[in-house]
């Protein structure tokens, strides 16, 4: 006998978890400029907005030849991708430009599109509506064999300040570029722990390849995985009366991750892409103490990962390196010195030499935190103690360290037990 | 049928238990038809089967109004010719849209237009009626007809935005939800039953709808959409 217990369906989300979002939250989720006002207000990376339509003067007044090569024209209150004009580039003669299929549209056409959009054609509860024109997002190089075209984005639903199931949207030939699942893109699961893909779900079919090309979908990993996740917990701390959320976010190439749009009512096909029944996930979620972004992505990995996660994680996780290691400090962006280090577990800060921080400049003023008394065998002596940024075994370390005068010592700087979490150390001589 | 149990009908006493009958004999002594009487009772139960489509089957079709007003045409008209009809309607509003798709006016002023298309259409089959001595057919169901076409052109406009597959799927669910609407506005068991027992239906729907809106397991279809799920 089949349970339906750990499965969400339409009436449990919609009795027992819609009912958590609020009127307002409703309000600015399914406005996208509203949403976007207040992503800006709370200092959280959305693509920018180049044009907005609230009269159709303002659309017959556009200087339209002044957009850039590619761009997306959007009604604010539209739903599943409706009304979305995506514009590829720009095309030979001034006035038109190129679709994502190669077909033509003409400055004629947009107006025309815009004036349909002020009219609500496409808006959720078919009132007026606002047009408006976004920059288009550059994708990252690791999708381009898995779009058609146009950008993929990622859905995370958060519940409880905690990511409980994430999914990758590809557009396809038939989604026109657009990434919602009901205009035919393809909804790809995504391992929390990792960020790497697991099944594909097209149109309620589970597929193993891209149709176009051809490509595996699962084992990609998805780059900026964590601040992704952080994101999408941000937003929902950014918009509180929204207690059960899909946050669509898109990775740009220079950029990395924006947030695209929220979804006050995310759909349940993510339980399918994922093979994960949701009700379950979000039962533990409940009710749980979350202390921030961080804490909320925390424990999402360590409670959602797939079977494979701590098999990556391990590979990826436990770095090996030996007692005398080569240390870069990180002076000013992008520079760096490489310094002699010894790897001291039995200190717990790392300790840099005084001549050493005051010759690469890291002793300013403001740089250093606070300054302590230390009493030792040696009598009373102060540290200062001061903000240290560097890179072991090619993994990137943010920390505090402490100014004490090494001068007679083998290396000018020690690496203490606190900043080795996820080294293996080797105790034998180099 | 309905007649010969309401003339046979013995009420006691008004009541909390027989006040309903006694408000049809009161108003069919007035001169209100029964059938319309009883039908007026029988939509909420229509309803509510509309709902437990949804909720309990997962048989969504478009909007609650449409199925359930299509099936209260059928009643005029007759399930299988009302169907036909709905269909061929349907297929021409489409075929127009599609048409008219390069056309760039605003919206609504192209929906006018494809009505004035569809409706010219009708020409042709006042030929064929007249040819048929069918005149009367036409006069009697020409509100129905009218109904139906813009039904026809609110369901064409909404699928046209959709997938084929999905198009498909909504216009067959919604001719379940109008046949089920049909049938139940048409039972002469449910008839007899809301003549006989009408304090009884009305409680038994109110207890229907209470139960059904509060009803959060899985519905039927996502038992198939999410088996893979459950399998695990």
């Amino acid at each position: 006998m089949m349970t339906s217990g750990n499965v969400l369906g339409l009436n449990a989300r919609n009795r027992l978890f819609l009912s958590l979002n609020k009127k307002e939250g409703r309000r600015i989720a399914d406005s996208k400029l509203l949403t976007k006002r207040l992503l800006r207000r709370h200092n959280l990376p959305t693509p920018a907005i180049l044009a907005i339509f609230r009269t159709p003067k303002d659309i017959m007044d556009f200087p339209w030849e002044t957009l850039p090569d590619n761009f997306v024209l959007k009604p604010s209150k539209g739903f599943g991708g409706q009304g979305v004009v995506i514009v590829k580039r720009r095309a030979k003669w001034a006035g038109e430009w190129y679709l994502m299929d190669g077909s033509l549209i003409t400055t004629q056409d947009l107006r025309f599109q815009a004036l349909e959009i002020l009219s609500g054609r496409f808006s959720l509860h078919n009132g007026s509506d606002v047009a408006f024109i976004e920059e288009r997002i550059k994708i990252q190089k690791i999708f381009a064999k898995y779009v058609w075209h146009g950008a993929p984005d990622i859905r995370v639903v958060v519940f409880n300040k905690v990511p409980v199931a994430a999914m990758l949207r590809l557009p396809t030939r038939e989604s026109q570029g657009k990434s919602n699942l009901h205009q035919g893109a393809i909804g790809v699961g995504v391992d929390l722990a990792t960020g790497i893909t697991t099944h594909g779900i097209l149109d309620g079919r589970f597929v193993k390849f891209i149709p176009e090309t051809k490509r595996k979908i699962n084992g990609l990993k998805i780059p900026y995985w964590s601040n992704i996740l952080t994101l999408a917990v941000q937003t929902q701390e950014a918009v509180p009366s929204l207690g059960y959320l899909g946050v669509d976010i898109v990775l740009d190439k220079n950029r990395g991750p924006m947030i695209l749009e929220l979804n006050a009512r995310p759909g349940l096909e993510i339980q399918n892409a994922n093979l994960a029944p949701l009700k379950k996930r979000l039962e533990r979620v409940e009710g749980l103490e979350v202390k921030d972004a961080e804490h909320g992505v925390k424990i999402a990995k360590a409670i959602f990962a797939e079977r494979f996660a701590d098999r990556v994680m391990a590979e990826e996780g436990i770095k090996t390196i030996r007692v005398w290691e080569k240390v870069k400090i990180l002076i000013a962006k992008g520079k760096r010195v490489e310094v002699e280090a010894k790897i001291d577990t039995g200190a717990w800060k790392t300790s840099v030499d005084k001549d050493l921080a005051e010759k690469l400049g890291v002793l300013k003023a403001s740089n250093v935190l606070w300054t302590k008394t230390y009493k030792s065998s040696l009598g009373e002596e102060k540290r200062q103690v001061i903000n240290l940024t560097f890179f072991l075994a090619g993994r990137k370390i943010e920390t505090i360290a402490n100014i004490a005068s090494r001068k007679n010592l083998r290396t000018p700087l020690i690496i203490g037990r606190r900043d080795l979490d996820g080294f293996l150390i080797k105790p034998e001589r180099n | 049928m309905l007649e010969e149990i309401f003339l046979n009908q013995q009420l006691g006493p008004i009541g909390m238990t027989n006040f309903l009958r006694q408000a049809i004999h009161w108003a069919v002594n007035q001169g209100y038809s029964l059938e319309v009487l009883i039908l007026v009772l029988l939509l909420p139960l229509a309803v509510t089967l509309v709902a437990l489509a949804r909720y309990l089957v997962g048989i969504q079709g478009l909007s609650v109004f449409m199925p359930v007003m299509m099936g209260v045409i059928f009643l005029s008209t007759g399930i299988f010719p009302g169907l036909l009809l709905f269909l061929v309607i349907l297929l021409i509003e489409i075929l127009v849209i599609l048409l008219l798709r390069k056309i760039k006016i605003h919206f609504i002023a192209k929906m006018a237009l494809v009505l004035l298309i569809v409706c010219l259409g009708f020409l042709p089959l006042l030929l064929l009626l007249t040819r048929f001595n069918s005149v009367n057919l036409f006069n009697s169901a020409l509100i129905p007809i009218l109904i139906l076409i813009l039904i026809g052109e609110n369901l064409a406009e909404i699928q046209l935005r959709k997938t084929p597959k999905k198009a498909i799927r909504a216009t067959i669910e919604t001719l379940i939800l109008a046949s089920l609407a049909f049938f139940t506005l048409n039972s002469m068991a449910l008839k007899r039953m809301m003549l006989l027992y009408p304090e009884a239906m009305v409680i038994l729907v109110a207890i229907l709808d209470i139960w059904i809106g509060q009803f959060i397991g899985l519905r039927l279809l996502e038992y198939r959409r999410f088996r893979k799920l459950l399998k695990k």
